[in-house]
């Protein structure tokens, strides 16, 4: 089975589900190494999510992180099922080639992933929002 | 084009329905479609009048959309009560309402869709006639077929 490439991190969490992480690659960066320190483990970088289960290396995603730099503060935004596919899809390479066409995929992630918009100006910070979301 | 303009999908172009939001893909580029831009590509069937031109230009111009004059004849579309689905040559068509399954055998499925894409009964059947040159009877079959599927409800005429 083709798999969805994106261009996102995916980090286990204790309960064993996953979240990808996604956006602006510095900040991607930096909010993931600022989860793993707090107890998540990472999955995979430019993860591959399977189009009919969702799993990243046997893991559901459940929750999808889009990030944005911003000056101060942080700010959520709960995205809409169209906007989480989108954000995953056009930040995904080899689109053309997912098993069972790439528009199934991206709607069955955008209809079951909770996907948020998260910016944010200091990583640790980004960090307890994403785990106060996925909780 | 101004008045009575036709839409489809442009060629190559797959449509996906969120609720509020359509993604469309062309095999190379992704767009999520909102707003207006949903109501639309919804109604982009070959045979309903566009009721948003200028929306509808703008999604011509993006390559997403294919604008015609209406097709001539008597124009039916599936009605958005019902779904299917194909299961080998035989297409099922459920109603939503009612939850009654109506499964079209091999031949039944090919009028039906031929009547979908063509958007007419006339162009149905002429597209008929030149798979199956010398039966007199493809025109009365395909129309009894068509007005039995709009007495029940799972093809509906546009006006």
């Amino acid at each position: 089975m083709s798999a969805l490439v994106t261009a996102g991190t995916a980090l286990a969490g204790p309960d064993g589900t996953a979240a990808l992480v996604c956006g602006d690659p510095t900040s991607t960066e930096a909010v993931s190494a600022a989860l793993v320190t707090r107890g998540c483990r990472l999955l995979e970088n430019g993860a591959t999510v399977d189009p009919g289960t969702l799993e990243v290396s046997g893991a559901e995603v459940v929750l999808l992180v889009v990030l944005t730099p911003q000056p101060d503060g942080t700010a959520v935004r709960p995205m809409s099922a169209g906007e989480a596919a989108y954000a995953v899809g056009s930040r995904a390479t080899g689109l053309s080639e997912v098993d069972g066409g790439p528009l199934p995929a991206l709607a069955r992630f955008g209809r079951r992933v909770r996907g948020f918009a998260l910016s944010s100006a200091d990583p640790d910070a980004a960090a307890r929002e994403v785990l106060r979301l996925w909780a | 084009m101004g008045v009575g303009v036709v839409a489809r999908p442009a060629p190559g172009v797959e449509l996906e329905d969120l609720g509020e939001e359509v993604l469309a893909y062309d095999g190379t580029t992704l767009t999520l479609l909102s707003g207006a831009e949903v109501a639309v590509v919804r109604a982009a069937d070959g045979v309903s009048d566009v009721l948003d031109v200028r929306v509808a230009r703008d999604l011509e111009d993006r390559g997403i959309l294919t604008l015609t004059e209406p097709p001539t004849g008597e124009r039916f579309r599936r009605p958005g009560h019902v779904g299917f689905c194909e299961d080998g040559d035989h297409v099922v068509l459920m109603d939503l309402r009612s939850g009654l399954q109506h499964v079209l055998s091999a031949s039944a499925a090919e009028v039906w869709w031929l009547v979908l894409e063509t958007g007419t009964l006339d162009e149905a059947v002429a597209t008929l006639e030149e798979s199956f040159p010398g039966e007199a009877s493809v025109r009365d079959e395909a129309e009894a077929f068509v007005r039995d599927l709009v007495a029940k409800g799972l093809l509906e005429p546009v006006t």
